[in-house]
């Protein structure tokens, strides 16, 4: 794949993770923090199409341009640090132990670390642990909900873009 | 050149990280509890600040600052401004820190205005009582007499330029444990202000000061103790709402000489009549003062204990945005203006005189 | 499809997480409904016991604090409240300290640095935040 093709393909991933997010801001929520967790849908894909690195890009570009769609700095802070978390996690599990894993198990552990990270990138700035007691239990059990979904999503899409673009390597 | 990529990619990530978690870390203004109670200045505070990482840093420094303040007003610190006034009294002129020389400058102008109800030279009939100390006791009139003549607050000579003190006779000294505590107390309400704390109670030794409200939105309940508590098994006799204010209560009930209360029913206690050299005794058992600034509330809960409830509230009523409570030995409250309509007791062993 | 055995670890591990957090929760929560008697040595949380139960009527239980060389306060926790009961401080004027039983009060030693203090939401109506004295 040349490099040209590859960056355009990234933007293009980018910016559907960014519509995705936005996307989602319109959805109701159960709790807060507990959403839907689309734009992982689009950092899986990287990691399978790509790798650690490009998903890692993509991770950190729609986290700090995420919020800034609408929202505040503090939520880039917040979607960095549980981005980035479950960025690492999927990836070593995907890279590494993938024959132990289904896509929907990996993106139900990428979610369960995204809210960890949030929720401890909350307790820090808060400035106590009673933060995480609290919201662990509700934001554990979307997450097993979510995450399934967003893997049979991601299942669905690879299927379809490996025959359309042929770009795996 | 592949790994060069991969370490420049990571060294501006980490960049940024830190970067967003300092801007963050500026403008979040989520609540969170910090509390710490520590010993200064012969007493125990307490501080509960509401606010991010940021409101408890100010929380420490205010701490910090009330540590140094200790340090410079303290009678017993041994390198202490104060030690070093009272050691040179009839001698020469100290040189002392900004923060002392205001505290005194301060107390002098309150011993001016009440007329020397409050007299910080006031340490020589103190120490001859002793009844914070470990053997108090009750002086002959000749010893108080004695004492007294070295009590007068026009013979303490400030320095403006050089922020000098000097105590005119040998054996003058100055104690300023009525004022300091609250000069610490608008020091620390400064810091936690200037930090953006919107939302704090501090508790200096009984002295209590509020910021803002109680982070529910509710004024902050503060319980005026009563004075007479093993009578009455109450804990206050009032409870005041207040918001950004500082309610200081002076009285009889804090400290005196327990023997010969027991003996006797006679309270000698902790607050003197510069003026006679005896513990004050004006009519009151207890008094509070409830304003914005903390050395002001602290002078004049003295000042009203020591003039007693009809010369003390009219003092009172004659300045602005402060209120004051005088409870009398017959259990009857008055107060200020201000207050008469808000005011209930808590308990029915007190009542409300208009 | 079948789950892997990958997934049903992550399962399991997100259940342990649910149960930790109960457990966290349940220590926090238990603070939050019974008053607790909280011991302060120089501005250090010591210890922490939880204040009488209605059943306790006439119990007295003891707490020995030793401050330090040779110093001691003991503390009284019955169902008349909280005070106390001795101490070899020089001016015993926490032992002279009115008994304590509501949130926001507390006793303190000062020669001894040590601060009583209940803690607690109070059940009352007329509970305050703090008390000038």
């Amino acid at each position: 794949m040349t490099k040209t093709r590859k960056i355009t393909i990234l933007a293009i991933i980018i910016s559907q993770a960014l519509v995705l997010h936005y996307i989602e801001s319109f959805i109701p929520v159960l709790a807060p923090g507990a959403k839907l967790g689309l734009a992982n849908i689009m950092t899986m894909v990287t990691l399978v199409l790509f790798g650690f690195k490009e998903a890692l890009i993509v991770v950190v570009i729609r986290s700090v341009l995420g919020p800034l769609l609408g929202g505040s700095v503090t939520g880039i802070l917040y979607s960095l640090s549980g981005g980035i978390l479950s960025g690492f996690i999927m990836s070593v599990l995907y890279l590494k132990l993938d024959i132990y894993f289904s896509l929907m198990g990996i993106s139900t552990a990428g979610a369960v670390f995204h809210n960890i990270g949030q929720l401890l990138t909350a307790s820090w700035i808060f400035g106590t642990i009673g933060i995480l007691y609290t919201y662990l239990p509700v934001l554990m059990l979307a997450a097993v909900v979510t995450g399934y979904f967003n893997g049979l999503v991601t299942r669905y899409i690879l299927g379809y873009l490996e025959k359309k673009l042929e770009i795996r390597n | 050149m592949e790994r060069n990529k991969i370490k420049r990619f990571f060294a501006v990530l980490i960049v940024l990280i830190l970067v967003l978690f300092l801007v963050s870390g500026c403008i979040s203004n989520t609540q969170g509890q910090h509390d710490k109670s520590f010993f200064a200045m012969d007493t125990v505070m307490t501080f509960r600040v509401y606010g991010d990482r940021s409101a408890k840093k100010a929380m420490n420094k205010a701490i910090d600052r009330i540590k140094e303040i200790e340090s410079h007003m303290s009678s017993t610190h041994k390198d202490s401004d104060v030690v070093k006034i009272n050691k040179a009294a009839g001698v020469e002129p100290v040189k002392v820190h900004d923060d002392t020389f205001y505290v005194i400058k301060k107390a002098v102008e309150y011993g001016k205005l009440s007329n020397g109800a409050l007299d910080i030279t006031i340490r020589p009939i103190v120490e001859l009582w002793g009844i914070t100390s470990d053997k108090p006791r009750v002086p002959s009139q000749e010893e108080i007499e004695e004492k007294l003549a070295l009590v007068d607050y026009n013979k303490v000579v400030l320095d403006e330029d050089k922020k000098t003190v000097f105590l005119e006779n040998e054996g003058m000294g100055i104690d300023l444990g009525a004022i300091a505590k609250g000069f610490a107390a608008d020091e620390a309400v400064r810091i936690l202000r200037e930090a953006g704390v919107e939302s704090a109670l501090l508790n200096l030794g009984g002295n209590v000061i509020t910021i803002g409200s109680n982070p529910d939105g509710r004024p902050w309940r503060i319980g005026i103790q009563d004075p007479r508590t093993e009578e009455t098994g109450q804990p206050h006799f009032t409870i005041v709402g207040v918001t950004d204010a500082t309610v200081v209560s002076s009285g009889d009930y804090e400290r005196y000489i327990e023997e010969v209360y027991e003996k006797t029913g006679e309270r000698y206690h902790h607050i003197f009549d510069p003026r006679t050299g005896y513990p004050a005794q004006a009519g009151l058992i207890a008094c509070t003062i409830i304003t914005s600034s903390s050395i002001d509330a602290d002078a004049l809960s003295t000042i009203l204990f020591v003039m007693g409830r009809e010369e003390g509230l009219k003092l009172i009523e004659g300045l602005d945005n402060i209120e004051g409570i005088a409870v009398t030995t017959d259990k009857e409250i008055y107060t200020t203006e201000g207050l008469k309509a808000s005011l209930i007791p808590s308990n029915d062993n007190y009542r409300i005189v208009d | 499809m079948k789950p892997k055995i990958g997934d049903i670890f992550v399962y399991v591990f997100i259940l342990v997480l649910i149960g930790l957090s109960f457990l966290g929760l349940k220590t926090m929560g238990s603070n939050r409904n019974n008053l607790l008697v909280q011991i302060e040595l120089d501005g250090e949380v010591i210890d922490s016991v939880e204040m009488w139960q209605e059943e306790q009527e006439g119990e007295l239980k003891e707490i020995r604090v030793d401050t330090g060389q040779g110093r001691y306060n003991i503390v009284g926790i019955s169902s008349q409240g909280v005070s106390v009961t001795e101490a070899n401080c020089p001016d015993k004027l926490c032992v002279r300290s009115p008994v304590i039983r509501e949130p926001g009060q507390s006793i303190v030693c000062i020669p001894h640095k040590l601060v009583v203090r209940i803690i607690g939401e109070s059940q009352r109506d007329n509970a305050v935040d703090d008390t000038a004295s």
